[in-house]
């Protein structure tokens, strides 16, 4: 990297260097037997360069031939685009955030192996036809090395550890998928909430019902939220600001939601899955409010579009090794309310509880709009679970229904990163199917 | 490189099969975002992967450092050998040794980042001089060269070269609060010609962008729907095509019960097909990533379900003939079960005998997204109008269409005497395995109790 970046003053004094470096060791197993293991290694640089004020981009996994790397990015940096930013200093970071695991680190295949076997079994046990149709263990160490000409030169070590399983239950012409994951930076083995999730649903899903068209109250649980919240995620986007493309532009300060409603992004929780010390362009992260009791607070930027925006960087220039950075976020956390799950259960006289959908990005997500089968969902009467919702459709606007709130869940789960409460909605318009 | 793999492989400790894939690629990247330019370049990659199967289980490393492939080899093995328990059950397809380039048409590599540059601006300007209701625009242009070897223990020797070129417009108009973007995309191995000449394409985008604006949600429920073959393709391939992926099936009995072959699952119109052989399509290919040439899979036939699409393994533990769909993304995958061009036959009604008998119902066109779970399928359409007494009304948005798998194929009520391809930027995704390079096609079809979501 310092051959790269001293080879490139020649042409250039304003440049930076990624370089990134990853292992991923998996343990795959399907149809409830182990199938594969596998070892990816990732190896890659990317070199970003301002020349006469625009922006040249190229990347590599050839590292043994550096000088095509750096004419590729010399000759792009010809109709780049124009830089509206320097390249930053040294970074301050205020504390020190936890990525990196030494149980990661030291966590071995057959360990993997076993860990996959118990689970298989715990499920077998429960239901002998419940098919482990995937079970996937995944370990990544990552290693990050962000340089540039102003001075930056940092480096981190970061783990991730994954563990997911897709369960499948083939009754007659209907089919059920139960899928469960749980990921962060550290490890975590813990089964027993897995298993039990599991369990539920297969109890809930003994009886198959279908719904009639109608608005009925609606409870999502947190895998839902992130399929919800890329309304907001591209919204904040500062790209998508600076373009004018996004519908919440002029609308910092004005309360766009229920003030039950608080939402960060941020980088710096210990062990979530996005946090990492410095951006992909070797600034500082932070916590940064999204939204709080409701009110819109900020968007979130790199430091190109937040150079446009005549503002600072957020911290939030993510990207891989051959990609230039873009505002991303990292980890978003809703706040809890104070209501128990089972207390909104017992609380609805007729609703849904969904908690797996089928097309959840493919309406007008950018305004909104949300249409989506409920993949795995429920339907309660009287405050009871009574059965498994089958072809069932359900359509609702976001800035509709995040103002239509009737609880807060008071327990935090994560899933694809974001870390979600229960959300317990007056209101959503159901198309049955059958 | 060929004897350099070659001779890793004649090294390389006794497995039941080995395998090992090097690929080299450079990439032309050129993205306008409104006004802006925001990446300009070519990329190069260089990497490769070993797969090792002992006793059933499967090893499988990937890498950058084609230098150290030897230690790879070893690495991949063990995990084979720790990972086998049981017997190895694999269809080894006859030893090939050959050279095959996809490409047509003008090569993008001829061609200057200048030249490139140009026509993406030219698109982009017109996007942002269509109308003062254009917010913002997206014009995303690629070409790759990817040169790939494939060598295997049983002899196969194989060294497969494809050029692809592809573009995608999004045109964003933006009224308050009320956002609507409109997008097309094209790509295929048929040379730079793809992507030149589209200005009316581009138009036709932003038109639609503009005029959803002003387009009607609509109300939820079962429709009689026509569908465009964009979207016919699309619904083809979400609706029955990964069903038809034996590993859904091959070690799971209930699901093999519930997709008998001979089973009908539509009417004697009905015929499906999946064809890698097509000439430059985006799902086209000489060899898939077993080695094992391409061919044409009937998947429906007149109604019944004939065959299903295989990779070596699951071709060898359901007694069926591998059909060259075990595919993966790049060297960082291992292969799986995957489609290539899938479409459904056309008939011989027009477009105009097919909606002169529709009461009420729903043209669709033109496609955002679709998912499966192997019994509901949803996808979107871009663009959708009413259709009233035989004629196309007005426009509608926010239609996603949803069915279930074994019903709604019954529901098909007219296939059209048109054929369509559709590739693009986009692709397929399966196991976090995306995109992969498909292409969908059929005619305009009927098909009756569509269920769409709305308010």
């Amino acid at each position: 990297m310092e051959d790269v970046l001293n080879n490139i003053l020649k042409y250039t004094p304003n440049a930076e260097t990624i370089h990134q470096q990853f292992i991923l060791t998996q343990t795959k197993f399907e149809n409830n037997k182990l199938k594969y293991i596998n070892t990816k290694q990732i190896n890659g640089l990317g070199l970003r360069v301002i020349k006469e004020g625009k922006i040249g981009f190229s990347s590599t996994t050839n590292l043994t031939n550096p000088s095509q790397l750096i004419e590729n990015a010399i000759i792009s940096a010809k109709f780049g685009q124009e830089a509206k930013f320097e390249f930053p200093t040294k970074p301050h970071i205020p504390s020190q955030i936890k990525i990196f695991d030494k149980e990661v680190e030291n966590f071995t295949i057959e360990q993997g192996v076993e860990l996959g076997e118990s689970l298989i079994d715990r499920l077998s046990d429960i239901e002998p036809e419940l098919f482990c149709k995937e079970l996937e263990i995944n370990k990544t160490i990552l290693e990050t090395k962000i340089m540039n000409t102003s001075g930056v030169d940092f480096e981190y070590q970061k783990t991730i550890f994954t563990f997911c399983v897709t369960g499948l239950l083939v009754r007659n012409n209907s089919l059920l998928w139960l899928t469960e994951y749980v990921s962060g930076c550290n490890l975590n083995k813990d089964i027993n909430s897995i298993v039990s999730k599991i369990n539920e649903s297969l109890a809930w899903s003994k009886n198959e019902l279908s719904a009639k068209p109608k608005k009925l109250p609606a409870i999502f649980t947190p895998k839902l939220i992130p399929t919800l919240l890329e309304t907001i995620k591209l919204g904040i986007n500062g790209k998508l600001v600076q373009k004018g493309a996004s519908p919440l532009i002029g609308k910092l300060g004005e309360r766009i939601f229920d003030d039950k409603i608080t939402i960060y992004d941020d980088a710096t929780m210990d062990f979530g899955i996005s946090s990492c010390p410095v951006d992909g362009e070797g600034i500082a992260t932070r916590k940064t409010p999204l939204i709080e009791q409701g009110v819109l607070k900020n968007y979130i930027f790199d430091l190109q579009t937040a150079g446009f925006l005549k503002t600072n960087s957020t911290g939030n220039g993510y990207r891989d090794f051959d990609s230039l950075p873009a505002p991303h976020c990292s980890n978003i956390v809703v706040l809890p309310g104070n209501m128990d799950f089972y207390e909104m259960i017992k609380d609805m006289k007729e609703g849904i509880i969904i908690d797996l959908v089928l097309g959840g990005g493919q309406s007008n997500v950018l305004a909104g709009e949300f249409a989506f089968n409920v993949e795995l969902g429920f339907k309660v009467e009287n405050g009871e679970v009574v059965g498994r919702l089958k072809d069932t459709m359900v359509a609702c606007n976001l800035f509709d229904i995040f103002n239509k709130i009737r609880a807060i869940g008071s327990k935090l789960s994560d899933w694809e990163g974001v870390r979600s409460p229960h959300f317990y909605i007056d209101e959503v318009n159901v198309t049955g199917i059958g | 490189m060929r004897n350099f793999i070659k001779n890793a492989i004649n090294k390389a400790p006794k497995v039941d099969y080995l395998e090992i894939r090097i690929e080299e690629n450079q990439t032309t990247k050129v993205d306008f975002i409104g006004k802006e330019l925001e990446n300009i370049g070519v990329t190069t990659k260089i990497g490769g992967n070993v797969r090792a199967l002992v006793n059933g289980g499967f090893g499988f490393v990937s890498f950058n450092n084609i230098e150290q492939l030897e230690t790879y080899i070893k690495l991949a093995v063990q995990e084979a050998r720790l990972t086998g328990k049981s017997k190895t059950q694999f269809a080894f397809a006859q030893p090939v040794v050959d050279s095959k380039i996809i490409s047509g048409g003008k090569d993008p590599g001829e061609i200057s980042l200048e030249e490139k540059y140009h026509l993406c601006q030219q698109y982009n300007s017109i996007i942002l001089n269509f109308s003062p209701l254009i917010q913002t625009s997206k014009v995303t242009y690629r070409d790759y060269y990817k040169k790939q070897y494939f060598a295997n223990s049983q002899g196969t020797d194989i060294l497969q070269e494809k050029v692809f070129s592809g573009i995608s417009f999004v045109a964003m108009a933006k009224d308050g609060m009320n956002v609507q973007q409109a997008h097309t995309s094209t790509g295929d191995y048929c040379g730079y010609e793809t992507v030149q000449g589209l200005d009316d394409k581009v138009e036709n985008v932003c038109r639609l962008a503009v005029d959803l604006l002003k387009a009607k949600s609509i109300q939820g429920g079962k429709y009689t729907v026509v569908l465009d073959p964009e979207l016919c393709g699309v619904f083809i391939h979400e609706a029955f095509g990964h069903l038809a992926e034996a590993d859904h099936i091959y070690e799971n009995e209930k699901m093999e019960e519930l997709m008998k072959l001979g089973k009908r699952f539509g009417g004697d119109e009905l015929t499906i097909i999946d064809d890698a052989t097509l000439q430059l399509q985006a799902g086209s290919y000489a060899y898939d990533e077993e080695g094992v040439p391409a061919g044409k899979t009937e998947i429906i036939k007149n109604g019944i379900f004939l065959n299903r699409l295989h990779s070596c393994e699951t071709a060898a533990k359901m007694n069926a003939k591998p059909t060259a769909n075990a595919r993966a993304i790049n060297y960082n995958f291992e292969p799986i079960v995957r489609m290539s061009n899938t479409y459904l036959e056309p008939r011989n009604l027009s477009f105009e005998e097919m909606i002169s008998d529709v009461k009420e119902g729903i043209y669709a066109k033109g496609y955002i997204g679709g998912n499966t779970d192997c019994e509901m399928f949803t996808f979107s359409a871009q663009q959708a109008y009413l259709i009233k007494n035989g004629q196309v009304k007005n426009l509608l948005r926010d239609i996603v269409l949803t069915g279930n798998v074994f019903e709604t194929l019954m529901n098909i009520e007219a296939i059209g005497n048109d054929l369509v391809f559709y590739g693009g930027l986009g692709g397929c995704g399966k196991n976090g395995q995306s995109p992969l390079p498909v292409s969908c096609g059929g005619p305009h079809i009927r098909i009756k109790n569509i269920v769409i979501g709305g308010k």
